[in-house]
């Protein structure tokens, strides 16, 4: 069945889909969303219960939650899982609400290292729009971070709590850098969104509204504002016609019926891996290889942000569950030093403390509480006890990391799955080790009597970008420098595939601030009526 | 509230959760000192066979494969334990139920109150975080910008 066409469709309903459709709506064009997941209900994430962290509805892998709404992942060729939501809000449902920016030497990798590529944009032209996009999402932090330019605060800073304080007095014991993590949650009440009463429960959904996921910060503005918004409906591939243009979508409804729905112009915003897959996914005369993909660079170049994980085991009871899992992050080994054996860097940010069933967990998975005898002894000295610091490494882009098709593995509606090929390199592994021995320094400074050490998180890859990376070059790059396909000039992609470097920190902020960019540079091109040009 | 399953909504079968129920045992025994059940405790292992009955596949293949190697009823917990522990076929098998049994035991609330742990879900109430002493910031805003230049 084929709907009357709008003038802009957008795949997905997540960080950047959210601030794209909020900017663009001034415009007054009719701007559509189509999205494979549902609504979510505040009053139903699993903080209002007691199995809080074990609700499988909101584990971060697809594989292991397989809701209706997920797609399933062949992961088998990475040693990271992908980890995502599929809904309305995407990955910011179960996000942390960690919320750096990056840093200005990130959009200049090539110049200042010799590796990778430079940006076909920099930080100063972002600053605005990463301004915008604090004020719509509401950010809690402290100005004055010698490890960035200035910026302004909005709302105080999340709590220290027992844990910052101590990891506090050990960096600063090691006179290093740290300061309070920017964070997407809301310390006072903003914008009709009640404020942290410390949950404790970020990672599975914020029952209280204070951390800023996009359904209930810029979808409801955008809604209020005209755009419409489809639930359910699983987007297949986009069509073109005969001169290469997108002419909009095919997709299932809830029902599992086809639908098509034409536009004037497309929008991708489903992640560096749901993105290239309805890319590679949309062949055509046009295209045999997959939408917008004459570079061969749909898919490829595919950057996780590696973590390495540190947790120290103190006498004392820190925060536990209590209050957001971030509070003060540490840029001290952020930038290149030549010393090192790697380029690049990491930051740290902290892990407060875990919940009752992950201590348990970690405990017994690591050795430290053993099953049967002294489980129980074993199990009070790291209840309330463990603190953890996490590496942000930089992941630099490399070709042979990739997204592909499946050959066999088909989600519910018989689409072809994605599948991963991820190697971590040589320069990541050197920066994982790193990360731990600094990381074990940090945490020893701060008193911690045991560290356990964990080298690569597995299940952590909630960062990805690249897979269709911006850049000016069409033979090398997939969008412009602001996210029109080289190949298909109504084809417009907005989220963490066109990243060119990952940064060493969480890239939601940068996303949703690139997707503001792209939206203003569409309406100026509107204005001139030279957006197809 | 009863914790009585009825047997037609019943994923294992008689023997298989009296299996489970013997391994979550040897797992987490009871501590009368600290007032804290064994994780066979009936309240706990409703909870562990709902919870369980979403890996059932998995869990049924490594009942079958742990009962052709030891008579578990009548083991001591410390041999199932080693059993669980060396025999590679039963590796899924262990990992998946510990997770089940971590889940379900550290989610009650007698085991929680026992711990000194709020012994009710986050929301509404939250919990109290301390401020934290923001002094210790001063020696970071006395350093210069040390964001590399471009």
């Amino acid at each position: 069945m084929s709907h009357p066409p709008v003038d802009v469709l957008i795949i997905g309903a997540g960080a950047s889909a959210a601030a794209f459709a909020w900017s663009l709506v001034d415009t007054k064009m009719e701007i559509l969303c189509l999205e494979q997941g549902g609504w979510l209900n505040p009053s139903e994430y699993p903080s209002s219960t007691m199995d809080w962290e074990s609700n499988n509805a909101f584990n971060s892998n697809p594989n292991h939650r397989a809701n209706a709404a997920d797609y399933p992942i062949n992961d088998s060729e990475s040693p990271i899982s992908v980890a995502n939501y599929n809904g309305v809000g995407g990955g910011t449902i179960l996000f942390a609400g960690h919320y750096p920016r990056l840093h200005p030497s990130d959009f200049r990798v090539r110049t200042l290292d010799g590796v990778a590529d430079d940006w076909p944009l920099d930080y100063k032209t972002l600053e605005p729009f990463y301004d915008e996009n604090d004020r719509m999402m509401g950010v809690s932090g402290l100005a004055g971070d010698p490890a960035y330019p200035p910026k302004k605060a909005m709302m105080p800073p999340i709590p220290l709590g027992l844990t910052g304080e101590v990891l506090a007095r050990g960096f600063n014991q090691l006179g290093w850098h740290w300061w309070p993590s920017d964070m997407a949650i809301a310390t006072e009440q903003y914008d009709g969104r009640d404020k942290c009463i410390n949950l404790g429960a970020c990672g599975n959904g914020c029952a209280q509204g204070a951390k800023a996921s996009t359904d209930i910060t810029y979808w409801p503005h955008a809604i209020r504002a005209g755009v419409k918004l489809k639930t359910g409906c699983r987007v297949r591939e986009i069509t073109v016609d005969e001169s290469g243009m997108a002419t909009g979508a095919v997709y299932y409804d809830e029902e599992g019926k086809e639908q098509y729905q034409p536009a004037a112009m497309v929008v991708m915003a489903c992640n560096g891996i749901g993105t290239p897959r309805i890319l590679l996914n949309s062949t055509s005369v046009s295209f045999p290889d997959g939408l917008a993909n004459s570079s061969g660079m749909v898919g490829k170049n595919l950057m996780f942000h590696p973590y390495a994980a540190v947790e120290g085991v103190f006498d004392d009871a820190m925060d536990g569950a209590k209050g957001p899992h971030k509070c003060v992050a540490c840029h001290e080994f952020y930038e290149t030093d030549k010393e090192r054996d790697f380029v690049r860097g990491f930051s740290f940010e902290t892990q407060r403390g875990y919940g009752p069933v992950a201590t348990a967990l970690r405990g017994v998975f690591t050795g430290k509480i053993p099953k049967g005898a002294g489980h129980h002894e074993a199990y009070e000295k790291l209840n309330e006890r463990i603190v953890g610091l996490v590496a942000v490494c930089e992941d630099l882009p490399e070709e042979h990391n990739r997204v592909t098709l499946d050959p066999e593995l088909k989600d519910a509606h018989g689409i072809a799955a994605p599948k991963i090929h991820y190697t971590l390199s040589e320069n990541s592994a050197k920066m994982l080790d790193f990360a731990v021995a600094r990381g074990t320094e940090a945490l020893e400074a701060a008193g911690a009597r045991d560290v356990i050490k964990q080298r690569l998180i597995g299940n952590a890859g909630w960062h990805n970008m690249g897979t269709a990376r911006m850049g000016t070059n069409p033979k090398t790059s997939v969008v412009n420098e602001w996210g029109r396909c080289h190949d298909v000039k109504n084809l417009f992609i907005i989220d963490g595939s066109i990243f060119v470097t990952s940064g060493g920190v969480n890239p939601t902020r940068t996303i949703q601030a690139l997707a503001l960019y792209i939206a203003d540079k569409i309406k100026q091109k509107l204005v001139t009526a030279t957006l197809f040009d | 509230m009863s914790t009585e399953i009825l047997g037609s909504d019943q994923v294992f079968s008689e023997s298989e959760r009296r299996i489970i129920a013997a391994i979550a045992e040897a797992t987490i025994g009871q501590d009368q000192s600290r007032k804290l059940p064994a994780a066979s405790d009936p309240q706990v292992l409703a909870t562990i066979l709902e919870k369980a009955a979403n890996f059932r596949v998995r869990l049924k293949e490594g009942i079958e494969i742990i009962g052709s190697e030891i008579e578990v009823l009548d083991t001591a917990s410390e041999q199932i334990l080693d059993q669980l522990e060396r025999n590679p076929r039963l590796r899924s098998f262990s990992r998946i139920l510990t997770i089940v049994i971590m889940q379900s035991y550290y989610q009650d609330p007698r085991v929680l109150d026992s711990l000194g742990l709020a012994s009710r879900p986050p929301f509404p109430l939250g919990h109290e975080v301390p401020e934290g002493d923001w002094s210790l910031l001063d020696t970071v805003k006395k350093r210069a910008p040390f964001y590399r230049q471009v």
